[in-house]
């Protein structure tokens, strides 16, 4: 029976591995046809507000707010909101630097969390296009007009842009950079697919219509960027990915950190998923989202805490068994010898196909650079990504799931 | 109504099952490949053991120097641990599997009685171990460990001789052996000398129970190293080249 989960697990992993590198392949062309859209004269650039959300970010705001006022973006065409949702820091005193500035204006609320602030933001809002950046990150000078290039297209509602990590220092840090690379590629490939279901925090754009659509931010399990990516799809709205639109996220430092981030983020997509599987999943009219990405992207999360515990469990009987062994004959250690002998390699057939799907998601890294425009290096963050990750997320995947089965909400920091 | 990729999903439905399948067929082929190697050792050690039996018969003729003392051990234990690891990565019910096993059997309990013959006819010291396991998990947890003791008891002394049974495997020769020793259904058990002991033994307690292994280990210190041998020899000869000069 457990063999029959593994090789089903293992069929629909490598399924969607293949799948979506099918799909970069055969509109693979595109990538360097964005480049040339961005160039939209003067006039035609859409009027955007850029809401910044913010809650005790002494320390990191002043930079967020520059890469915006560094933007190569008309003046005249970009106004900022900063709403400060009652930090208790010295946020206030750090944004009182700009209450002249001619293009950002300053609101205050008491604090009610990310979702009231956007949405208190949005009465004052006057763009054409809407959009969040999250203090805690900054974008690069050409992000706004490569979204802007995104909106050309009428139908086009709302534009997602490319984030990377802005700060990798730690191992942690770099392992999380060659996972967002990861991410530049699976959004790139969910928007051709039209099954874009995040519209993420830093840098996503709106047009000001899809609030009238579809309403405002909702508390949604503390992942409003999500929700109201859901409830656009539900509408049949168009999401795009402008891959070029770079911007920065300062990632978390520290494991603590990082799983606090990771179990808010699994929680609420595993609770969002409660609140509209049945709107989605296996719904022809959703095509591709609700046919396959939605629901495979719901089993990978299981999928991935079944193998990370079979492998933390098969990890913990050896180490014990050798402790044992130990035990009975005494601490001794031999130099090993390297004498090759094919016959004690592990060839069974998952152990063959862990590696073909250890290939592919190499290929998809690579897809994720070229994208990015960035080249391959062996890092010490991509060895630890691949050797060690994995047992570290299934600690926050777990958690993360037995918190939205027990719909316990897990602390914002 | 939003377009589904169906074009899309044939073609990773099509390259996803080749990959299985080819993922299949190379691990049931590399499997096949160390069947036929295991297949290949037994027959060389088959020939070897018909030979030995052949000196034996000669044996009369034969002075105790002419016959080799360590004629198959080496072969047997790497036999040994590659039906070790076969048993732990694929079915050690399948067969094909087993019958290579109960072939080691045969071959284990020949080179034993040869062994003893050896000894009866030189009077030569061996030290012999026959070690009964059982592979069902709930009959012996200890197993893993006895085989690393014995594993190292071995690497410490070459000289010792051990030679491993399944306990259950269906061969009238193995339940043969069982009898003729007595050996009851409990696991780890081990026949040294004449006596029979159950349960797991660590290195310490086997060499408290063998008092010829504190002899062999004075023996191999007492006498030098190879390497000191070797190059005392080179030292020696140096010093005879530049008298010659």
């Amino acid at each position: 029976m457990s063999e029959m989960v593994v090789y089903a697990l293992l069929y629909l992993s490598l399924f969607f591995e293949v799948f979506v590198l099918l799909v970069f392949l055969e509109r693979r062309h595109e990538i360097s046809l964005t480049k040339k859209k961005v160039a939209l004269p003067k006039n035609q650039l859409p009027f955007a507000t850029v809401m910044i959300p913010v809650f005790n970010e002494e320390k990191t705001v002043v930079k967020t707010i520059s890469s915006l006022l560094n933007l190569a973006y008309p003046k005249d065409k970009l106004e900022i909101l900063v709403i400060d949702d009652g930090s208790t820091d010295n946020t206030q005193r750090v944004l009182a630097q700009y209450k002249n500035h001619p293009q950002i204006r300053l609101l205050s609320k008491k604090n009610g969390g990310k979702f009231t602030a956007l949405n208190y933001g949005l009465q004052y809002a006057k763009g054409d296009i809407i959009g969040c950046l999250d203090a805690d990150s900054y974008v690069e000078q050409d992000a706004l007009l490569h979204i802007a290039a995104g909106f050309e297209d009428k139908e086009t509602m709302a534009v997602i842009p490319a984030i990377k990590i802005g700060n990798a220092e730690t191992i942690l840090q770099h392992t999380q950079a060659v996972e967002y690379t990861l991410s530049i590629f699976i959004r790139k490939v969910f928007s051709w697919l039209g099954s874009v279901f995040v519209t993420p925090g830093p840098f996503s754009f709106f047009r000001k219509e899809v609030y009238e659509l579809v309403g405002p931010y909702r508390h949604a399990h503390n992942t409003e960027d999500l929700e109201i990516c859901l409830r656009m799809q539900e509408k049949h709205l168009k999401i795009v990915n402008a891959h070029d639109a770079v911007v920065y996220t300062i990632s978390p430092r520290t494991l603590k950190t990082l799983y606090k981030q990771r179990v808010r983020w699994i929680y609420g997509f595993l609770r969002n998923m409660k609140d509209y599987y049945r709107s989605f999943f296996f719904r022809s009219q959703h095509g591709n989202l609700g046919f396959f990405i939605l629901p495979i992207s719901t089993i990978s999360i299981y999928s991935a805490i079944y193998f990370g515990i079979s492998l933390v469990i098969n990890t913990a009987i050896k180490v014990w068994t050798r402790v044992g062994e130990y035990v009975a004959t005494g601490f001794y250690f031999n130099i090993p010898s390297f004498d090759f002998n094919w016959f004690y390699i592990n060839t069974s057939t998952p152990v063959i196909i862990g590696f073909a799907m250890i290939a592919l998601v190499f290929c998809m890294l690579l897809a994720g650079l070229t994208i990015a425009k960035e080249k391959f290096r062996i890092s010490r963050g991509l060895l630890f990504y691949t050797f060690v990750y994995g047992f570290i997320a299934t600690y926050w995947l777990l958690s993360a799931s037995i918190k939205a089965l027990l719909a316990k909400k897990p602390a914002w920091r | 109504m939003k377009r589904i990729a169906w074009r899309t999903y044939i073609i990773a439905f099509v390259i996803t099952s080749t990959i299985f399948a080819l993922a299949f067929g190379l691990s049931n082929t590399l499997n096949q490949k160390r069947l036929e190697e295991i297949r290949s050792i037994e027959s060389k050690i088959a020939v070897d053991i018909l030979s030995i039996e052949t000196q034996f018969s000669l044996l009369e003729d034969l002075s105790c120097s002419d016959i080799g003392s360590t004629f198959l051990s080496k072969e047997l234990a790497s036999i040994g641990s590659q039906l070790q690891f076969m048993e732990r990565e694929r079915d050690p019910n399948d067969p094909e599997f087993l019958n290579l096993k109960k072939y080691y059997s045969l071959l284990l309990i020949k080179d034993q009685l040869l062994t003893k013959q050896v000894a009866e006819k030189c009077n030569t010291d061996t030290i012999t171990i026959l070690y009964f396991y059982s592979n069902k998990e709930e009959d012996c947890e200890d197993c893993g460990k006895q085989g690393a003791v014995l594993t190292r008891l071995q690497e410490l002394y070459p000289e010792v001789r051990v030679y491993p049974f399944d306990y259950y495997l269906d061969t009238p020769a193995v339940e043969a052996l069982v009898s003729v020793h007595n050996v009851d259904p409990e696991f780890p058990a081990l026949k040294i000398k004449n006596q029979n002991y159950y349960g797991l033994k660590t290195l310490t307690d086997l060499e408290e129970l063998i008092p010829e292994l504190e002899e062999l280990k004075k023996a191999r210190e007492d006498s030098p190293r190879q390497d000191e041998v070797e190059a005392g020899a080179a030292k020696l000869e140096s010093a005879t080249s530049t008298e010659e000069n």
